[in-house]
């Protein structure tokens, strides 16, 4: 994993995480439309896959991978107008690399977090029976 | 003969209205108009300079009206014309007075048409730090289909309500320059009506990543939605009811709409000694903005809001919990089956349907900017729905921001099912 800014080497996932994040690629479970959204941390991962020349790519959002090929390490898919970049390639997958990155890197850019954390006894309040008195 | 620069006003009923006060303002020059019988708001041009001037008109319930012009020597004599384009509210005319000898005269009429409900539409076009796009360009469409009635956002043509008329002024405030630009609808285009830093310095736009640089932005005197919030006061007390819409387009997030990414100092951030007071090096917008504490004036600026006026948070809500939340209810069977769901923060939920719809109706709907706003000024106020990211897009020449409803059908489909909410024509709702 590589920092944008300096294109320092900040983290190198375990043989266990690559496995994980092979399998996520085949698992996608949504789309995210996010092309008017900041990367959720300013890195990239460089991929190694057997037989081709290791690449970069930027998580965007909780489920889907950018490839900019001419520009590795710019996060953008679409230029100043909203026109989409023609060297940018998105590839949908599950969360996992997402949550991999959160746990190695910390909380994500604010777009993706709660304001506060999420109050979870609010969350999982006893719903009132509508059938009481 | 003398040339006579004459200013003559009309309201929609051909009702003359007289200005309180009318001056040509240039570099460091001002010429006031004054009252000449049987002539009306006149200054001889004689006594003006050739060059670019603001002719600023006070008329009654609405701001100054500052009319870009250009005094310009023709012969012996001068002549007024517009800068740029001219507004279609105006006309320009001269009309030669021969009463004989050194009395006569030329006046060059500046004629204008103006309702007396002033109409406003404010928009606001954040700095894009991170992505490069250029966010004025999606306000400056929009503002070009409320004039047309008429949109592309879905890709194709389809009916909107037109809210900008030929005598609507339209205010841009620009986070990336740090300028406020307004406009009159031109016969072709728009005629500026002036362009005004905010602040006094431009916002700094160093790279956004970079601490120093951000703590620049948070210690500049520039642009801040304080001077928004101002501006909106402002037509409040002189223009009561005169905001059509209010709209946003830049990074947002639960929190509000992300201006030019700065952090709160800590004393006034959560957790912080004075979290709910705004930090007044802050740009963004805020959901603690509307307390009459940080918002001396909220009287005035709801006020300022038309019957029936929208704002809009056209930018993100990509909050990941609240997605996973929303997915999870959505593909859950029923309302009752509990479901996991994974949190950010790593650990772990396990509610049933009906308490993430309760959760959503009760706490997250409620605590957003969008439904802060709209408690505090009692107007509709619309942005994405939470957990959903916004999109750009191209259609020839026009730029939109958007929800997009295809990859998001799932979480619409709860959003409707769970709490009635449906989308608009860009796919952002009502909070």
């Amino acid at each position: 994993m590589l920092d944008v800014g300096t294109r320092r080497l900040r983290a190198t996932l375990t043989p266990q995480q690559v496995e994980q994040v092979r399998r996520s690629v085949a698992h996608a479970t949504g789309r995210d439309s996010l092309t008017a959204s900041s990367p959720p941390w300013d890195v990239v991962v460089r991929l190694h896959v057997p037989g081709r020349p290791p690449f970069l790519v930027h998580v965007v959002g909780g489920q889907a991978l950018r490839l900019n090929a001419a520009e590795p390490y710019a996060a953008r898919a679409h230029d100043a107008t909203g026109r989409r970049l023609s060297d940018v390639e998105e590839l949908a997958v599950d969360s996992t690399m997402y949550d991999l990155l959160a746990l190695l890197l910390g909380p994500p850019a604010k777009e993706y977090r709660t304001p506060q954390a999420i109050d979870i006894g609010q969350l999982t309040r006893p719903v009132p029976d509508a059938a009481a008195p | 003969m003398t040339d006579w620069l004459v200013v003559q006003v009309m309201d929609e009923r051909g009702g003359a209205v007289t200005p309180s006060a009318a001056a040509l303002e240039g570099a460091g020059v001002s010429h006031a108009l004054s009252d000449v019988a049987g002539q009306g708001w006149s200054v001889a041009l004689a006594g003006v300079a050739a060059g670019k001037y603001q002719l600023n008109l006070t008329l009654p319930q609405r701001l100054p009206l500052p009319l870009a012009v250009e005094v310009k020597a023709r012969g012996a004599g001068k002549l007024v014309v517009f800068r740029g384009k001219s507004p279609a509210i105006a006309t320009l005319s001269s009309q030669a007075v021969t009463a004989g000898g050194p009395a006569s005269r030329t006046l060059h009429v500046v004629g204008l048409k103006l309702p007396k409900q002033h109409s406003e539409v404010v928009l606001v076009a954040g700095w894009d730090y991170s992505g490069g796009a250029d966010n004025t360009l999606y306000a400056k469409t929009w503002r070009d289909d409320l004039y047309a009635g008429q949109t592309f956002i879905s890709g194709k043509a389809a009916p909107l309500t037109k809210q900008i008329h030929d005598h609507t002024v339209v205010s841009l405030f620009d986070f990336k320059s740090g300028q406020r630009i307004r406009w009159l609808k031109a016969r072709q285009d728009w005629h500026e009506l002036d362009r005004v830093l905010q602040g006094s310095v431009p916002t700094h736009t160093g790279y956004y990543k970079d601490a120093a640089n951000t703590q620049k932005r948070h210690d500049d005197d520039a642009i801040s939605i304080r001077h928004v919030y101002d501006y909106i006061a402002d037509l409040g007390a002189a223009a009561p009811g005169s905001v059509q819409r209010f709209d946003i387009f830049s990074h947002a997030w639960a929190g509000g709409p992300i201006l030019v990414d700065t952090v709160e100092d800590a004393v006034f951030a959560p957790g912080g000694s004075r979290s709910t007071e705004r930090d007044p090096g802050d740009k963004d917008g805020r959901t603690k903005d509307f307390s009459t504490r940080n918002m001396p004036r909220r009287a005035q600026f709801k006020r300022a809001f038309a019957a029936g006026g929208i704002a809009k948070v056209w930018g993100c809500f990509a909050t990941t919990d609240y997605r996973r939340l929303v997915r999870g209810a959505a593909q859950a069977p029923n309302k009752t089956t509990k479901f996991k769901v994974q949190m950010l923060d790593g650990s772990e939920v396990e509610v049933t349907g009906q308490q993430v719809e309760n959760y959503f109706k009760n706490s997250v709907l409620p605590e957003t900017y969008m439904a802060q706003m709209g408690d505090a000024v009692s107007i509709k106020v619309y942005g994405a729905p939470p957990g959903m990211g916004a999109d750009l897009r191209a259609v020839g020449r026009r730029n939109y921001m958007f929800v997009n409803q295809s990859d998001y059908r799932l979480e619409y489909r709860w959003y409707k099912d769970a709490l009635g909410l449906a989308p608009d024509e860009s796919g952002h709702f009502p909070f």
